[in-house]
């Protein structure tokens, strides 16, 4: 007799396990803390002028350094308040799927001389890993990693504008409006 | 396959959706309403079926609050809804086990 279903169930029970894993439910605010940050920083480099090369690094550098404290924070934060592991297996894997984006990222600031290209990479870059990443996140993920290809494409093929604008735009608006996105549909009344 | 094993078979857990619910919940100490049935994709009225056939069975605990006035269930599993679906799994394990080819 076929067993298959057994194996099937077994990689069901897997897959909705580590579904339910803490850093998706922590995704919504971590999702918001990025946009409101990268929304600060592009009004903050517009308004102080950061224009040359090394002043937009060092501002969007330090933004994505915020950022990613602060989703280490919320998601430690979620994790202590329902007691569950933090670096879980599905956690290390978004972790693993998203490394090589920062290494990416670094290069590219290396490479790089012109901040409203740079921006441009990096918004394909991100864009790139989190549709890796978002395999194992909700299908939202992936669906919001193209918006931010997208907003790389035409960041790259224009770049008739402010890298503080795209940046503002690409990981402030883009991040900010998934994180909206998130508390609106999971605020929706049920009754049993 | 082993009928023994099979037969063993929580019938409770074994239906698909059921067990869909529970490995979400044993993953997690709760879940809305909400994130089960956003997470598997159900209706709110087979979600509800299933929930109340998990209640029944004492594998799930419902708990009803209010959260910004608005109506919240949440839904955890029970010790023996944790012991049940453990079992279930060292017997899907077993089945997947005896089945395979050395």
């Amino acid at each position: 007799m076929n067993t298959n279903w057994a194996e099937d169930n077994l990689s069901l029970i897997r897959t909705l396990m580590e579904r339910a894993s803490i850093y998706r439910r922590a995704l919504a605010p971590i999702m918001i803390a990025a946009g409101v940050i990268g929304t600060t920083a592009a009004v903050a480099g517009l308004s102080l002028r950061l224009d040359a090369p090394s002043q937009f690094l060092a501002c969007w550098i330090g933004a994505a350094v915020v950022a990613l404290l602060s989703a280490f924070a919320l998601a430690r934060r979620e994790a202590i308040r329902l007691r569950e592991a933090f670096w879980s297996p599905p956690a290390r894997r978004v972790g693993l799927a998203l490394l090589p984006v920062a290494v990416a990222g670094v290069i590219a600031a290396f490479v790089e001389s012109d901040p409203a290209r740079l921006a441009g990479w990096w918004l394909l870059i991100y864009g790139v890993g989190l549709h890796g990443a978002g395999f194992f996140m909700p299908g939202g993920v992936r669906r919001l990693s193209w918006f931010f290809v997208a907003a790389g494409g035409v960041a790259l093929g224009w770049g008739a504008c402010s890298p503080h604008v795209i940046m503002g735009l690409g990981f402030g608006g883009l991040h900010l409006a998934y994180g909206i996105y998130l508390y609106t549909t999971r605020s929706r009344p049920i009754s049993l | 396959m082993n009928l023994d094993a099979f037969q063993q078979l929580d019938k409770v857990i074994h239906e698909k959706t059921r067990l869909a619910i529970a490995s979400l919940l044993a993953a997690s100490p709760e879940l809305s309403f909400t994130e089960i049935r956003d997470n598997l994709n159900l209706t709110d009225g087979n979600l509800c079926i299933q929930l109340r056939t998990l209640q029944q069975a004492g594998y799930i605990a419902i708990t009803k609050t209010f959260e910004n006035r608005r109506p919240r269930s949440t839904c955890a599993l029970t010790a023996k809804g944790r012991r049940a679906f453990s079992d279930y799994i060292g017997i899907l394990e077993q089945i997947v086990r005896q089945n395979r080819p050395n």
